[in-house]
């Protein structure tokens, strides 16, 4: 998977994690959700992530699935994150 | 829901003579700031809009004193044209200030015609006040709008520039906003009376040491000569009478204070006086619950209301001031303390006020040449030092005229009825289909169509571009074309570019109809915007482009 050119991700001013997009910030980020993210930019696959989530927050398989796959699904909607061609 | 809208960030500026570089205290200014925590404490509105307010923005109000609880009220509006409120919500916009053009340029822009405008005059004495009243009556005003007045004499100096006005324009044109005699609001503070000793301890004076306020502005060109004042005290010292007196205020525009001390020392009751120049908000507190009695000789027409009177009634003082028109509200004669009259040069009927700097110089003549009654004042400032009784007796009406006319939570409710009277009158206006004033605005066409080379017609060919293939590819470059305020997404361009690349030749006017007849929820004007980014960023491309393109 690919991220967008377009995304950035920083650290707020009152220190939480945000997803700027142009720019601009667009999505306020969890632990979990900016570690998806870092992820993605470091291109690992959708699998690698689950298993890290797994062994870094002590959570379930199928939670981590889940989290995992709705997060990437609402990156692709938004045209975050795209299948690599 | 019930929505205000205040379209200025205001800060506290009493808190700024501390700083090094003190910006001049004006009453309009305190009397924004008050009036904004005024709202914020016992306003009943749902929320209180501010464009762009940001959380650094909170916390400075915070700084400046506003309780976190009201800081919270403020709702930031995102830049655009969208905001946070629904058709079925009651919106007012509101300015701490006069300018009911742009508020009213802001209702149009949005369509808000339901929604009344309020602003408020504070010093009318400039041109600038007589030709922004004229601009308003090309504004768009309704009936249904407000023009608050602080006083009943400056109601009267606006009727009789409107009368000016109508004059000069037919009969059609005419001044729509209501006028509305609604006084500042003050706090009434809760006086310590220890502070009668710390006061008299910091001027090392001894525990019943009489002492006369005077606080405002220090300027004799723009709110009161205080030589008269000092020469009462010099007059009252020669009489026996003793009498401290304080005269207390923002000194950044004039500098008067070496003025007054060495006029002082002339006159030989220098010991008698304290000049204390720009004083901190809790110095103000500390002079006024101090004090015994509260003296002001205005002369300036400068001088609309008098917002350092009013808060000497809420202090509890009795006043001393001059018979000046919004001070005639505050202070009636015998009983909150007394007015002494006040005499205007016979010549005065050739002075201006023209839209010229000289014509600040015929006002300040004006001033000049102003008596406030010699005798009089000190005849009444003598009477309130030797009876002690009757400073009580004045001071007490003057708080409670203060707290039953005067205070924040008697006047926010008064805005709040008038803004409720001008929402229903809005209702009427427009089930009766009554439309408001003519709107004067300039076409950019007509006024800046000549800047550019040409201007792209409906008939002009769109074709895509390499690079437009390739960002059609890469949908979320999209994103850096997107307006700030977040209306339009990616998509809307990706599909306009997509539209262009599978009907090669397209006419701009065709896209336009195209995608506004698609059911997609976007307006032509949005079209053509989004097209004219394309074409801005070379993702779109014309004819000729195309055809050199090719060759």
């Amino acid at each position: 998977m690919r991220v967008s050119g377009a995304a950035r991700f920083v650290s707020g001013p009152t220190g939480k994690a945000q997803l700027e997009v142009a720019g601009r910030p667009m999505f306020e980020l969890n632990v979990v959700a900016a570690f998806i993210w870092q992820q993605l930019a470091g291109k690992s696959s959708a699998d690698m992530i689950v298993a890290q989530v797994v062994a870094s927050f002590g959570a379930s398989q199928e939670q981590a699935r889940r989290d995992v796959t709705n997060f990437i699904e609402i990156l692709k909607k938004h045209w975050l994150v795209f299948d690599e061609e | 829901m019930k929505a205000l809208y205040i379209p200025v960030f205001l800060r506290n500026p009493e808190l700024r003579p501390n700083q090094s570089h003190p910006s001049t205290v004006l009453g309009a200014k305190v009397f924004g700031w008050t009036a904004l925590c005024a709202l914020l404490t016992y306003g009943t509105y749902d929320k209180y809009l501010v464009p762009g307010f940001t959380d650094r923005q909170r916390n400075e109000l915070i700084a400046d004193g506003l309780a976190p609880d009201s800081a919270d009220r403020l709702a930031p509006i995102p830049a655009g044209n969208k905001w946070p409120t629904d058709d079925s919500d009651q919106l007012v916009l509101a300015t701490m200030g006069p300018e009911l053009r742009t508020l009213a340029a802001i209702r149009h822009r949005l369509q808000f015609d339901g929604a009344p405008l309020c602003g408020f005059i504070h010093s009318i004495n400039s041109s600038r006040m007589a030709f922004n009243i004229l601009q308003q009556y090309f504004a768009g005003l309704r009936e249904y709008d407000l023009l608050l007045c602080s006083s009943r004499a400056g109601m009267r100096t606006i009727e009789t520039y409107l009368e000016s006005i109508d004059q000069l324009l037919p009969p059609n044109v005419r001044y729509r906003a209501r006028r509305v005699l609604v006084p500042l609001g003050v706090s009434i503070p809760t006086v310590d009376h220890k502070d009668r000793l710390v006061l008299r301890q910091r001027l090392a004076l001894g525990p019943d040491h009489t002492i006369a306020l005077y606080f405002g502005r220090l300027s004799q060109m723009s709110k009161a000569d205080l030589g008269p004042l000092l020469l009462a005290l010099s007059v009252l010292s020669r009489r026996g009478t003793v009498l401290h007196l304080v005269i207390a205020g923002d000194d950044t525009q004039m500098n008067e204070a070496p003025r007054l001390t060495a006029l002082a020392a002339e006159l030989r009751c220098l010991t008698n006086l304290t000049v204390w120049v720009n004083p901190s908000a809790s110095d103000k507190h500390l002079l006024y619950s101090g004090a015994d009695i509260f003296v002001s000789p205005s002369d300036n027409i400068q001088e609309t209301f008098g917002l350092s009177v009013a808060e000497a009634l809420a202090y509890g003082l009795p006043a001393v001031v001059s018979d000046w028109d919004g001070y005639r509200d505050l202070v009636t004669d015998g009983e909150t303390g007394f007015l002494v009259r006040s005499l205007f040069p016979p010549d005065m009927g050739r002075l201006r006020l023209s839209d010229c700097t000289s014509s600040i110089g015929e006002e300040d003549l004006l001033a000049q040449s102003t008596t406030i009654d010699f005798p009089a004042l000190c005849e009444k400032l003598e009477k309130l030092v030797r009876d002690p009784a009757l400073r009580k007796t004045m001071g007490r009406a003057g708080r409670g005229f203060a707290s039953d006319r005067l205070s924040w939570r008697v006047i926010v409710s008064r805005y709040e009825e008038l803004w409720q009277e001008s929402t229903q009158m809005a209702k009427i206006d427009y089930r009766r289909g009554i439309v408001g004033s003519p709107i004067f605005s300039f076409s950019l066409e007509n006024s800046f169509g000549h800047f550019a080379s040409e201007k792209r017609r409906s008939e002009s060919e769109c074709f895509i571009t390499e690079e437009g293939r390739e960002w059609l590819k890469r949908p979320d470059r999209f994103y850096f074309l997107c307006p700030v305020n977040g209306r339009l997404s990616p998509q809307h361009f990706a599909d306009l570019l997509g539209t262009i690349a599978e009907r090669s030749g397209i006419t701009v006017g065709m896209v336009v109809d195209l995608v506004c007849s698609n059911g997609v929820r976007t307006s032509v004007d949005e079209v053509h915007w989004t097209l004219a980014r394309l074409f801005k960023y070379g993702l779109v491309m014309s004819p000729e482009r195309h055809r050199q393109a090719r060759a």
